[in-house]
């Protein structure tokens, strides 16, 4: 009985989108129009142009290099190699690091869009920058939109893997890195030899929480190019804003949609099966 | 090479000097916010103000332009969120507490949508609210909200009440204690952090949510900050940068005091230890 709100809502909200998605995907549902009242059923015909058109090729191909670029190597080894630096400062080195990056991570979503808007936009702060080291200007978010919203979203987001990592390194017993030491470990063997691979565990968590987000990240990469120019840096979440709301075709959004959850879904399935929970109920 | 980094202090050094440049690499990003928010005349370039005053922000203090998304966006992270807590803790603690026949599976079920992309879910829960007349209600996307946040929370709160000691309860049942007593008077005052903990955290993704409102809400008097924000950005934006980095930080004020004050809770750990003697 307790558990009936949250059955209730999890079905309504949850289940019942899942399953209506799936519908939708199968018709020629627009959001406007004739098409928007009376849909139809058209079978595969969704999948199949978005096989044919190149569309789901481009954004899985952009999804991928977002999700290795910025969650994989950007966020994971950044926030990685933060907790190792900061493990053995000052105080007040590890608090005012922490509270920078934490910052990065606190504000809400669409703020960070307008400061990278700034950041890489032609006059702003990055291309002064350059200016004053006589290095060439880039106008990333046109020539390589790809890198301004990975770095954009590796900034974004490292601050989690920094506290997982920073937890992890916590937990590791003291015990265990002295004996390394009286045996006459250096600093690099120390942490190759025994840091590192105690890290393993916390490191493929680390990388599953950190995937299924950045997955679907879309305010920052919808603030900064739109999924541009033209489609090069339409990741599956962009594409399927900009079909189903900018071009109205609301059904091949839709299964632009299954695709992700069918992504998703996968990735949770790896997760929850590594995890095993209640293992330790 | 290998002698540098032996001596500790070369290495003390050379991991501060590294620690500094990705504080600033960080920091870079941020400044536009602050010095724009102070000079009237600001555009989307980098400029340290010439005469520095708080106009943007007195000309953006209107109930149209800045109160109204805000309390827009209050009234639906908080109701989100409250709702969230509830069924969350109702869900969780007979899944903590008693043997369920699906219980097992149940929570793998809740673990598997913990992961699944909201996002995809955003085209056809917009097209179920437009033909049942449920956009732009705050209460019909509070519901949604708490909806896809409640696999995470239900897992959050099942680990919660799994830390209450059972003995608590048997204690209290052994003094003649009623189920509901023993939920109000014991469990609950028990989860109490936990359950402050879980509603700051739905209430800042709540607070922070752009997509969600921005599909669901068209009537700009319903509209949260979040989508208000990047509304004038898009409009104004190219006359007015330096309001909308005075609206940003006025927004952003909320989530960054609440992740402070959690922050320092989730430093004490949550041991319930105390409370049973040995």
């Amino acid at each position: 009985m307790p558990m009936a709100p949250a059955l209730g809502l999890l079905s309504v909200f949850v289940l019942v989108p899942v399953g209506y998605a799936l519908y939708l995907s199968f018709t020629n549902t627009r959001l406007t129009g004739r098409e928007a009242i009376h849909p139809e059923w058209v079978g595969f015909d969704n999948f199949r142009r978005l096989i044919d058109s190149g569309h789901l090729s481009n954004s899985v191909w952009l999804t991928l290099i977002f999700v290795v670029g910025s969650a994989l190597i950007g966020q994971n080894l950044l926030g990685l190699a933060l907790a190792l630096l900061m493990a053995k400062r000052s105080r007040f080195v590890r608090s005012t690091v922490s509270v920078v990056v934490l910052a990065a991570y606190v504000f809400p979503e669409i703020v960070p869009g307008f400061m990278w808007s700034s950041f890489l936009s032609s006059d702003g702060a990055l291309n002064m920058l350059l200016r004053f080291l006589r290095l060439p200007e880039q106008q990333v978010l046109i020539d390589q939109p790809m890198i301004g919203v990975i770095l954009a979203d590796i900034w974004r987001a490292t601050a989690f893997s920094m506290l997982v990592y920073t937890a992890a390194l916590g937990d590791i017993s003291e015990d265990l890195v002295d004996a390394a030491k009286v045996d006459g470990a250096t600093h690099s063997r120390l942490l190759w030899h025994v840091t590192l691979p105690l890290l393993r565990r916390t490191a493929f968590t680390n990388l599953m929480l950190i995937t299924l987000p950045t997955l679907s990240v879309f305010t920052m990469i919808f603030a900064l190019t739109g999924g541009g120019p033209g489609n090069e840096s339409e990741t599956l979440p962009m594409l399927m804003y900009n079909q189903a709301f900018k071009l109205q075709d609301l059904a091949y959004g839709t299964a632009i949609s299954v695709v992700l959850l069918g992504l998703g879904g996968i990735l949770s399935m790896i997760y929850v099966i590594s995890l095993r929970p209640g293992k330790d109920q | 090479m290998n002698v540098r980094l032996r001596s500790p202090r070369a290495a003390a050094v050379c991991a501060n000097l590294a620690l500094t440049a990705i504080a600033l690499a960080f920091l870079g990003p941020m400044l536009w916010m602050f010095t724009s928010a102070f000079n009237p005349t600001a555009q989307l370039a980098f400029e340290i103000p010439r005469n520095p005053s708080l106009a943007n922000f007195e000309s953006i203090a209107t109930w149209e332009q800045l109160f109204r998304p805000l309390l827009n966006s209050m009234v639906l992270s908080v109701t989100a969120s409250v709702i969230t807590v509830i069924a969350a803790c109702l869900c969780a603690y007979p899944l903590s507490r008693y043997k369920l026949r699906f219980g097992r599976v149940f929570l793998y079920s809740i673990l598997l949508a913990s992961g699944l992309p909201v996002i995809a879910l955003m085209i056809p829960t917009y097209r179920m609210f437009t033909k049942l007349q449920l956009t732009d209600q705050t209460l019909s996307t509070a519901l949604f909200l708490a909806g896809t946040s409640l696999p995470f929370a239900v897992w959050l709160a099942k680990n919660f009440i799994d830390g209450v000691p059972v003995d608590l309860e048997e204690a209290a049942r052994i003094d003649g204690a009623t189920t509901w007593q023993t939920m109000t008077r014991v469990v609950l005052p028990l989860i109490r952090p936990g359950m402050i903990v879980l509603f700051i955290f739905t209430f800042i993704g709540n607070w922070g949510n752009f997509f969600v409102p921005f599909i669901l809400f068209n009537d700009p008097t319903k509209q949260t900050a979040s989508v208000t924000i990047y509304n004038y950005f898009n409009s104004q934006g190219g006359v007015y940068f330096g309001r909308v980095a005075a609206f940003a930080i006025m927004y952003s004020m909320p989530a960054v005091l609440l992740y402070t004050l959690i922050s320092r809770t989730l430093g004490r750990s949550f041991s319930f230890a105390g409370a049973v003697k040995e």
